[in-house]
């Protein structure tokens, strides 16, 4: 999480554990609105990272933000999760591919770009299995920049596919970042842009069109 | 796959103690049979196999129970659920892929979020004979069926 003054970064804060996070985020906010020294009631606008992920993540986040957002009455933005995992590829001339963790061996990604220093998607949101993903971008030239939690993952996998056009962000900037969800949200607020409180759903990327029944996938067994 | 009858509650419920004695972090057992088969009380059994001590109850109308025992046992009933993409938004899948047990009844609407290597329990009885028959589908739950059938072998 993080507060911004006028789209600068004022302080932030983070935690990144294996235990559910949900009885710490109300005492953190709290903590990072006290150590930036400003006041609950002064808060504008609120911006909530609002998927893909993990679905009982996303909606913790987006109830606790949409509830502030009600109590103060102010506008609230919701930022594609991988958009703002892709901030962390500023400055690199090739691909930029974020990957999360989407468990069943799959993971949620989309393709980005450096155009003039801002980030540019040249991709569509999908969740695909890490082997796809590589035969995919095997068929690219650009060098292809791996960040997100399902780095460590499959990091191998894709070495080997993609040997040295395969580069990985290590787990310290491979994180997604309150800094990149409130830089591009304030963008997006300076365009005169919000959603809408009631109507802000988390982002979930669907399940593929094809039925997968019990009977086609458990039919045979041992 | 390993056919086992059962005649008493007992036995079901000893049969579940096994199952759950012998379930690792990540383990999916599916209980399919019809109505009466006895999947819940195949439930109880395998929460007392894991030291769990609070009564297991039929989640038939709160879908997901979670009890703490030597690992975290969540049992579901997803009898009333009417899609998968329903099961998706309850978080299905992190269960499925977490490091718990996960015993599932009325498993068949969430086969797309389901592992691969899921054990499947299917129920089927007559008077008061119950058959479980257990199926493997992946290399895990190859494993649990070969260990669950020399311990039914010693014990009978």
């Amino acid at each position: 999480m993080a507060v911004h003054y006028n789209q600068e970064l004022v302080a932030e804060s983070f935690l990144h554990t294996t235990k559910t996070h949900s009885e710490r985020l109300i005492p953190m906010v709290l903590q990072l609105l006290e150590n930036a020294e400003i006041d609950f009631g002064e808060l504008q606008a609120v911006a909530v990272a609002a998927g893909p992920g993990s679905f009982t993540g996303l909606r913790i986040g987006m109830a606790t933000a949409k509830g502030i957002a009600q109590v103060r009455d102010i506008p609230i933005v919701g930022v594609n999760t991988l958009d703002a995992l892709a901030q962390s590829g500023l400055g690199f001339s090739g691909l930029i591919a974020p990957v999360l963790d989407a468990r069943k061996n799959e993971v949620y990604t989309s393709l980005y770009k450096d155009q003039g220093g801002e980030i540019t998607s040249v991709g569509q949101y999908r969740a695909i299995t890490p082997a796809s993903l590589a035969d995919e971008l095997a068929s690219r030239t650009e060098k292809i920049m791996f960040v997100g939690d399902a780095v460590p993952a499959y990091r191998e996998l894709w070495r080997e596919r993609l040997s040295g056009q395969a580069i990985f962000l290590p787990d310290e900037l491979s994180l997604p970042r309150g800094a990149h969800v409130g830089a591009l949200a304030a963008q997006r607020l300076a365009r005169g842009e919000q959603d809408d409180l009631y109507g802000l759903t988390p982002f979930y990327i669907r399940l593929s069109e094809a039925e997968v029944t019990w009977a086609k996938k458990f039919g045979q067994g041992v | 796959m390993v056919l086992i009858t059962v005649e008493t509650l007992e036995e079901t419920l000893t049969l579940g103690a096994i199952l759950g004695k012998l379930a690792q972090p990540g383990d999916v057992y599916c209980l399919l049979g019809e109505l009466g088969a006895g999947k819940t009380a195949l439930a109880q059994g395998i929460g007392h196999g894991l030291g769990i001590e609070q009564h297991i109850n039929s989640p038939t109308f709160t879908l997901i129970h979670e009890y703490q025992g030597r690992l975290p046992l969540y049992h579901m009933d997803l009898y009333r659920m009417c899609s998968v993409e329903e099961g998706e938004e309850l978080g299905l899948t992190e269960y499925f892929w977490g490091q718990g047990l996960c015993v599932v009844e009325w498993p068949q609407v969430a086969a797309e979020l389901l592992p691969e290597d899921i054990l499947e329990v299917s129920i089927t009885f007559r008077d008061e004979v119950r058959e479980f028959n257990l199926t493997a589908h992946g290399l895990r739950s190859q494993q649990i069926v070969k260990e669950v059938s020399r311990v039914v072998d010693s014990k009978y």
